[in-house]
């Protein structure tokens, strides 16, 4: 049986980042795909703003995911598309996988798994939207797949729910085929998406965004024929007396992405209720040893540059050999914070330039950022506007730090 | 006969209470007429017209100001069948016409079944909670108990040829009372005397550990180990396809819209693709059957909808749930409600469901759901297992019982016309009754044709189903895939289904015409990603295998096409 030395699973950017990373540093490696192509979710993101930060350079999604292809050309990584990961056992040490292939049943070893797997999308059923269960409700990501893969349309006249930023870029992507977009609603006060994508999918084109507004039922028994829209409450609870019955043959949803973690969680590693993804430490190994987790499945990112930097962390780290004994730290964070990845840090481990992402738990406008050990002040970075669906990104040297009791992320002077 | 003293007790009853109604004798059975504003008035007055005993209530009161909606049907027609002509005509692919085809199937004798949506189990049949019941709540003078206890012997036999899971997880009956021990040797007795084996008490300590995740106000239980469950939708499949390999017939997308009847016979059957002329027509039809009773001028029944929704929760949630179907005794109050109250109910696919509640409505087709009633759902049964969680459901459904004011199943030859069946007023345990009730339908042929039918004798019992290919042992399913390599490309990725499996649900006996007939079938598309991911790839899968064009490709019913705008429409 072939054992490696990485196994990465999934062939987005993620996956890719980290299987060259991985390669750079001297691993062998071998990169599972599910799909008959690799890069995953881009190939399907025909728009552009892909790139530039990562590239400098405005890319769309299928060329950002060629250039991390070509990037693989001579190196070593082996390569498996139309492979699915059935199981995976950890014994001795040693993973083992099981593969399901269209040439049978294979089993791979690895000592180093780095699960890039991507998320999928909340359904309309999550969100309890009533009624009846026609054609016609959508997942903005399949609408996208109908749409750029296939060349079909799946509406005439549709309304959107959610205004992350997959919602916002088929608004704008549904006009330019020639659909109506009735408009955005969201059930949240302010928008979900970025403020580009406001910018340039909804204003840009005059399609009005809703906040403070959700549907609440769908109509129609074999195509869907309208939707019920309620404004909702301080609480997000719909107000009934507003319902406003529109008109469409499809409801497209967007209202958010959940990490796909469930090969994390046969492995018996700890999630982040509030990530979905795995507690990871700066080297984005899991609470598993030996198990890595990077991109979308680790916690859902904005942008598909920080996918692919947080595959390269995970794909360099788990090339690395002679691991020691992990000392970990958790690094806690007050209520104005979301979450924080890494959750924690090794300090068994190189710890001078550790690359920390993190979401606000609400606006803020003009806030410092503060990192403490042991209440003594660290880092302090001033944030002019801190928003929740923008992921912020900042580098920590920690390497003064020797063995604290605690360490703190929080905001200052916010009570 | 009617008993003419309690007749004119209960005419004058309901004229008290609504003195602009008509109430009438027809011929034995009980007519209500006129016109009530309140729905439930109009089922109340059914109620009260019931407890007379007689040959059935037909309540044709209507709702003021309030016009039903038409029966759906497909949008076909044409006279592909026209004039079809056959030994039996069943009306309904529910369990019920599809127990009763394949019944047929056993005889030489051409029996033909019509439904008019789609695919067959998508009413009531589909949308039920799976449970093969005991029939614990049932009175021994019923038609519900009689054909139970029959089925009950059967089920498991056929399940067995069918190649249907089926699991005997036994049921459970939870108190919480301690007062109600003493009065459980009678209660055990008078279940044991009713034909449910092993029916028995187990104490406190037993039933959590049975069912650790319960209410720990419970006293204490009866188990009936007999209870079973079953994917309903898999067994109407099953039956379906048994039946046509068997030489039966199924024509989907087919209603029968009227009849020509004369001299007490039905003539003919007018569908939306021509005429058909049956010998004898069994009424199967669900929801509707009191509507082709009217039609074949035999109707001695009223059908009141009863909607119930039920939930299904993450298969990750079943591990804090329950092991058996499991509900709390409420005490005598639920008498007047006809339903057992619901329960948590584990299915045969690993998750868990969640209900049904019950509703009178007046429409027979809404599968409408309301927040209220999923939280009222779980708020309740929350009670029974306090980790119940909202954010744990992953889907959600209504059905539609058909019940009659009599609360019964009518099986019986036709009252005033001669060559119809009834096979009605079907709802739980009809899931459990049917191969019973089929039993008889076929028996009553024979009565009505004054002819004994001749075995077919090329009639297979067995239906040959592929398991799912990742329940096979890992060398069966690697062997399976060097035979074919669409075997070893998964598309749904949550119920870890092959293209290969997709393919081979598109061409079994019953064709399959949509994306939830597939699902149904394989649950492609049916895990926590709810197709997200695969029915893109489903589709055009279906495109490719049946040779269509992906903007053929339907939801459910006729009217369902998922990519409904060409470039053309958009300009």
């Amino acid at each position: 049986m072939r054992r490696y030395d990485v196994v990465v699973i999934g062939a987005g950017p993620a996956g890719l980042a980290a299987s060259r990373k991985a390669y750079e540093n001297g691993a062998s490696v071998l990169l599972l795909e599910r799909e008959a192509k690799l890069g995953g979710i881009l190939k399907q993101c025909i728009h552009d703003g892909f790139g530039l930060w990562r590239f400098k350079e405005k890319l769309s999604g299928p060329e950002y995911a060629e250039r991390e292809i070509a990037s693989l050309a001579n190196t070593s990584v082996e390569i498996r598309t139309l492979t699915y990961v059935s199981d995976i056992k950890k014994n001795n040490g040693i993973f083992n996988l099981t593969l399901i292939t269209r040439n049978g049943i294979e089993k791979v070893e690895a000592k180093n798994i780095i699960l890039a797997t991507g998320c999928r999308e909340r359904t309309a059923r999550q969100i309890f939207i009533q009624g009846t269960n026609p054609a016609g409700v959508f997942t903005a990501g399949s609408a996208q797949y109908y749409i750029n893969i296939l060349g079909q349309m799946p509406t005439k006249k549709c309304v959107i729910l959610g205004s992350g930023d997959i919602g916002l870029i088929m608004a704008r992507r549904i006009t330019l085929e020639g659909g109506k977009v009735v408009g955005v609603y969201e059930v949240k006060p302010t928008p979900s998406g970025l403020s580009r994508n406001i910018a340039q999918c909804l204003n840009d084109f005059q399609i009005p965004l809703h906040l403070s507004h959700t549907v609440t039922r769908v109509f129609g028994s074999d195509r869907l024929t309208a939707v019920e829209i309620c404004k909702v409450d301080e609480n997000m609870r719909p107000l009934i007396e507003t319902a406003e019955i529109i008109e469409c043959d499809a409801l497209i949803i967007s209202v958010g992405l959940i990490p796909e973690n469930e090969i994390a969680e046969k492995l018996n590693v700890v999630l982040n209720p509030k990530t979905k993804g795995p507690l990871v430490d700066q080297t984005l190994m899991t609470m598993g040893d030996n198990i890595y987790s990077c991109g979308n499945a680790l916690h859902v990112s904005d942008l598909a540059d920080f996918v692919s930097e947080s595959g390269e962390i995970a794909g360099f780290n788990a090339a690395k050999k002679d691991k020691k004994n992990r000392d970990l730290r958790e690094i806690a964070i007050d209520k104005h914070l979301s979450y924080v990845v890494p959750s924690h840090i090794d300090f068994a481990v190189p710890h001078e330039e550790i690359i920390v992402y993190f979401r606000s738990a609400n606006e803020y406008e003009n806030v410092n950022l503060i990192v403490e050990a042991d209440g003594q002040l660290l880092f302090k970075k001033r944030y002019q506007h801190l928003r929740p669906p923008e992921m912020e990104r900042l580098v920590l040297n920690l390497s003064k730090l020797q063995d604290p009791a605690s360490l703190h992320l929080r905001i200052e002077d916010l009570h | 006969m009617i008993d003419l003293v309690k007749y004119h007790k209960i005419r004058r009853q309901i004229l008290r209470k609504h003195p602009n109604l008509s109430v009438t004798d027809k011929d034995g059975c009980i007519l209500l007429q006129g016109e009530l504003d309140s729905w439930d008035n109009i089922v109340q007055v059914g109620y009260l017209a019931a407890s007379l005993k007689c040959d059935g209530v037909i309540n044709e009161i209507k709702l003021k100001g309030y016009q039903p909606l038409a029966m759906r049907i497909s949008p076909i027609v044409d006279r592909q069948y026209d004039g079809l002509q056959c030994d039996v005509l069943i009306v309904g692919g529910g369990i019920i016409g599809t127990a009763i085809l394949r019944e047929f199937s056993k005889y030489k004798i051409k029996a033909v079944l019509i439904e008019k949506e789609s695919d067959v189990a998508l009413h009531a049949s589909s949308r039920n909670d799976g449970c093969i019941h005991v029939g614990i709540d049932l009175s021994r003078h019923s038609l519900k108990h009689k054909y139970l206890r029959r089925a009950v012997l059967m089920y498991e036999d056929l399940a067995h040829n069918l190649n249907v899971e089926y699991r005997k997880t036994g049921q459970t009956l939870v108190f919480t009372k301690a007062w109600m021990r003493a009065i459980m040797p009678f209660f055990v007795r008078h279940a044991i005397k009713k034909g449910i084996k092993g029916t028995r008490i187990i104490n406190r300590r037993e039933l959590l550990e049975r069912e650790p995740h319960i209410n720990k106000e419970a006293r204490f239980a009866v188990f009936f180990p007999d209870g079973a469950i079953i994917s309903p939708y898999n067994m109407v499949v099953a039956l379906a396809e048994n039946a046509i390999q068997n030489g039966a017939q199924i024509l989907l997308d087919t209603a029968a819209l009227s009849m020509e009847v004369s001299d007490q016979r039905i003539k003919s059957v007018a569908t939306n693709r021509g005429t058909i002329y049956p010998r004898v027509v069994v009424n199967a039809a669900g929801v509707f059957s009191d509507v082709l009773a009217k039609m074949a001028c035999d109707q001695c029944f009223t059908i009141h909808p009863r909607q119930g929704v039920e939930v299904i929760l993450d298969k990750k949630a079943s591990k804090y749930m329950v092991n058996s179907s499991l509900s709390f005794y409420r005490g005598s109050g639920d008498k007047k409600v006809h339903t057992k109250g619901g329960g948590v109910i584990p299915t045969v696919d690993g998750n868990i469901l969640v209900g049904p509640t019950a509703n009178e409505i007046p429409e027979r087709e809404d599968f409408s759901t309301s927040i209220e009633e999923i939280n009222a759902l779980i708020t309740k049964h929350r009670q029974a297992i306090p980790n119940l969680r909202q954010s744990d459901i992953i889907t959600y459904f209504a059905g539609i019982r058909a019940a009659t004011y009599e609360e019964d199943f009518v099986i019986r030859k036709g009252k005033w016309t001669t060559n119809i069946i009834h096979a009605a007023g079907i709802q739980s345990p009809g899931l459990t009754a049917a191969p019973a009730i089929a039993e008889d339908i076929v028996k009553f042929y024979q009565e009505i044709t004054n002819e004994s039918l001749n075995s077919n004798p090329s009639f297979n019992p067995i239906r040959n189903q592929q398991k799912p290919l990742k329940d096979l042992s890992e060398s069966e399913r690697d062997a399976l895939i060097r035979q074919n390599p669409d075997y070893g490309q998964i598309i749904c990725r949550c119920e870890e289904i092959s293209k290969g499996e997709i393919i081979d649900a598109l061409h079994r006996p019953l064709e399959v015409n949509t994306l939830d007939g597939i699902k149904r079938r394989i649950r492609a598309g049916m895990g926590r990603c709810q197709g997200g991911f695969c029915q893109p790839l489903i589709t055009q899968i279906m495109a490719h295998e049946k040779n269509l064009s992906l903007t053929d490709i339907k939801k459910k019913g006729t009217g369902s096409i998922l990519l409904n705008a060409n470039k053309e429409d958009l300009k």
